[in-house]
């Protein structure tokens, strides 16, 4: 992990500081709510429907132990004691006061965390591969270019006020976990055919109500130019990125309106016009920051397969958990293992003060002391020894999150919807309960396998419906809300848009909808094929047939 | 984002800013005099070719409102593409809390307003450390360590 | 004074309830009969016609004077007041339980 010196430090504190200030001009007046709603949401604060809002960044995802019990400490002293993940990997707290947000600001930068830039027009966190580094696939470890990148954009004088909001992700692994099609700029590293190893940078994908693929920049950017490159990039989008426009000012609808050829010739002139006056990174300043993402040093792990069999056959839950959450690690005898934050009864991706410190003390003793934060909405701990695992069960069985459900049907995606945010036309945290409740044999869910279900409250697709198998739409019908269903959407290397299949439905009809879609694909598909690949195969007429009856 | 057959003349300041403002200078954090003509521009301008502002003193950039961050990239620009090495001062919509923006992009001046002059001195100095490392920023992290 | 024109309210006769966030704890406030603000919805007051207008004045005071924000009027129609947002706001809280915090679970060092 990055360890903050003084000059980082420096860094958090001065922000903090300069926070409290501006929540003291704007309490007494010296500054309106319209100058100063950009800067407070510049640290991470929104107004939503019953309170304030702190988005907390959890840069690329990586929490150590001590951070995460801080973060709980949080929750229990200026919240509810509860915390929700998020999926551009940040935490956010539903019920902050104003008054108290510079204390929190202080307090985060205390364990060298922050709320810099998770809101507002500029560039937010930068998010990666929850196994990177953990990864047995990956060409190189990602974390390092995400530091790197989260320190170029932070405070970035140029692009403070951007069009629009600029996501940035990084993946480094043969399967894309980190979802950079659908990111204002995608980073996928690469190697070359004389083994270098660069980015394969893409630009304009996006969410929201144009979704959109990105689409290939450059196929080959050396790494020594990432930081010049997208500088040249973003100066493009902030001079040309429309300001008209909300629902037009994102940089997908730029590229697209230009042609991507077009795009790429203006900041490949820019980008020569620029150099020596952009921020490429001196090799010593490079060497340093990577240098704390080196491989952990793994004591040898002895060999497990035996107690993992005997274990499997006495405990129906373990045995399900090993065969749904674990990940391979590049070290045979090592895990990466998912902490499941669903459940019916509870909000997708919540977890409370006390869940946060027994994964914090879980992570110390069979981690590295270190957790990531998904892009669904759960909580990774990487490097388990596999002997280790059957304790490492049992101790999360103990704090009650043992559920077995990565990647599952029950592995939802839920935005806090019109529960929690001003934005919403729905519910989608009432809903995504009653699929559970609909789904709530683990049986079932097991045999159904990988099934990605995403449920957004409002257009702007917060959950990333667009790229689920099953995405759900709540939109607001004449005050009633409906919700829409798609299929078809893939949030991968073979990222796609999911098509919506037909009339929205009430909210009391859905579960019975997705039971129909899940039988539909339960009677058609072939032996072990996923139900992603069986749409694709046999298209949506099928599902459509199955849902309103048109066959 | 040059265009080289662009006509260029100077116009006097005077039209374009309140008669109350003050002339914030982003270096000192002080309040000097108004020059009298430069080239005005806009956030939407393109960027002047540099011979067509060789002799020119003074540009000054005129923000519609301050979320309009094009002005922070045609500063920049105009400073390190271009090699304008006058007096660039911002105009129109800018709050306090984009001085060091302004200062970092190559702004030397800002138009203010004089109740807020104590908000932008203490601005200004709001936060000591960048992580880039832009031309003559002692205040960079690589400069710190170097 | 009332105009009914095609069986519908005139604007003026529109029953409305004001609405905002305090500004220093984001709590969500209704003004009351007596114009001042209250975190309880029973005690919200129906303001319509000149009253309505004066109730408005009285919430643009506290705006200037950075007591309130995000302050907007919640229509007693029937259709606005019962949609799904007005019905949550009005609740004052999610529909859904987030998890329970066990606090008695102490794990040392904290």
């Amino acid at each position: 992990m990055y360890q903050y010196d003084r000059l980082d430090r420096q860094l958090l504190n001065s922000r903090s500081a300069q926070f409290r200030d501006q929540v003291a001009r704007r309490l007494d007046g010296r500054l309106t709510e319209d100058e100063f709603k950009p800067l407070r949401l510049q640290n991470g604060l929104y107004l939503q429907l019953h309170a304030y809002m702190l988005r907390v960044a959890i840069p690329y995802g990586v929490l150590s132990s001590l951070q995460l019990r801080g973060l709980a400490q949080i929750a229990r002293e200026f919240d509810r004691g509860f915390g929700h993940f998020t999926t551009r990997q940040n935490i956010q707290f539903n019920w902050i006061k104003l008054v108290d947000a510079p204390d929190i600001l202080d307090r985060l930068a205390s364990f060298d965390l922050h709320a810099i830039q998770t809101s507002g027009n500029c560039i937010r966190n930068t998010t990666t591969d929850p196994l990177a580094g953990a990864a047995h696939d990956e060409i190189a470890n990602p974390l390092g270019w995400c530091e790197i990148i989260r320190q170029w954009s932070t405070l970035h004088p140029e692009f403070a006020f951007l069009p629009r909001k600029f996501k940035i992700a990084v993946s480094a692994g043969a399967t894309d976990r980190a979802a950079t099609a659908f990111h204002d700029i995608g980073l996928r590293m690469v190697k070359n055919s004389s083994g270098e190893i660069g980015f394969w940078v893409l630009v304009g994908g996006g969410q929201g109500r144009t979704p959109r693929i990105a689409q290939t920049l450059t196929p080959f950017l050396p790494t020594r130019h990432l930081l010049s490159y997208l500088e040249a990039i973003l100066r493009v989008y902030n001079a040309a990125g429309r300001r008209d426009n909300l629902h037009k000012a994102r940089i997908k609808i730029l590229v697209e309106s230009m042609g991507i050829s077009e795009f790429a010739e203006l900041v490949n002139t820019q980008w020569l016009n620029m150099q020596g006056s952009a921020h490429d990174l001196p090799a010593g300043e490079q060497a340093r920051i990577l240098a704390h993402f080196e491989p952990p040093s793994l004591r040898p792990a002895a060999d497990a397969g035996e107690s993992i069999r005997r274990y499997r056959l006495q405990d129906r839950g373990f045995d399900r958990w090993i065969g749904q959450n674990l990940h391979p690690h590049w070290h045979p005898g090592y895990v990466s293992a998912t902490v499941s934050l669903k459940q019916n009864g509870r909000p997708p991706g919540d977890a409370s003060a006390a869940e946060m410190i027994a994964l914090a003390d879980i992570a110390d003793t069979y981690g590295r002391g270190e957790l990531r934060v998904t892009y669904t909405q759960n909580i990774i701990i990487p490097h388990i020894a596999r002997q280790d695992l059957p304790k490492f069960y049992a101790d999360l069985v103990a704090a009650g999150l043992g559920g077995a459900e990565d990647g599952l049907i029950g592995d939802m995606i839920a935005c806090p919807g019109l529960d929690y945010c001003n934005l919403a036309n729905a519910r989608s945290l009432p809903l995504a309960d009653r699929i559970f409740t609909h789904f709530k044999d683990p049986d079932l869910r097991q045999e159904i396998g990988r099934l990605r279900l995403n449920i957004s409250g409002c257009i702007n697709a917060c959950a990333h419906h667009h790229a689920a198998d099953i995405g759900i739409l709540g939109v607001n019908k004449k005050g009633v809300e409906h919700f829409q269903i798609s299929l078809g959407g893939a949030a991968g290397e073979d990222a796609a848009i999911g098509k919506i299949i037909g009339p929205s439905f009430a909210e009391a009809d859905v579960p019975a909808a997705i039971g129909g879609l899940v039988h539909t694909y339960l009677k058609a598909r072939h032996e072990g094929e996923l139900f992603a690949d069986c749409i694709r195969r046999i298209g949506h007429d099928p599902f459509r047939d199955a849902l309103y009856g048109t066959g | 984002m040059v265009q080289a057959d662009m006509m260029i003349g100077e116009q006097t300041l005077a039209g374009r800013v309140e008669s109350s403002q003050l002339l914030f200078d982003l270096a000192t954090a002080g309040c000097v005099a108004w020059p009298v003509s430069g080239l005005c521009l806009v956030t939407d301008s393109i960027a002047p070719a540099s011979k067509q502002i060789a002799r020119i003193d003074t540009i000054s950039i005129e923000f519609p409102v301050f979320s309009d961050g094009r002005g922070f990239t045609l500063g920049r620009c105009l400073r390190t593409e271009i090699g304008f090495t006058g007096a660039l001062i911002a105009l129109g919509h800018i709050i306090p809390d984009q001085a060091i923006f302004l200062f970092r992009c190559g702004f030397s001046h800002a138009a203010i307003k004089p109740e807020q002059l104590a908000q932008w001195q203490t601005a200004l100095n709001a936060i000591t450390i960048y992580y880039q490392h832009m031309p003559a920023s002692a205040r960079s992290r690589q400069a710190k360590t170097h | 004074m009332t105009e009914r024109r095609d069986g519908f309210m005139t604007d003026f006769e529109t029953k409305v309830v004001l609405t905002a966030n305090r500004l220093d704890d984001g709590v969500v406030i209704w003004m009351t009969a007596d114009y001042r603000w209250t975190r309880d919805r029973a005690e919200a007051a129906e303001f319509t016609g000149d009253l309505r207008a004066m109730a408005m004045a009285q919430a643009d005071a506290d705006l200037a004077a950075d007591q309130i924000t995000a302050l907007y009027e919640v229509k007693i129609d029937g259709i606005q007041n019962l949609s799904a947002r007005e019905m949550i706001r009005a609740a004052g809280g999610p529909s859904v339980t987030p998890p329970i915090d066990r606090q008695h679970d102490h794990h040392g060092g904290d």
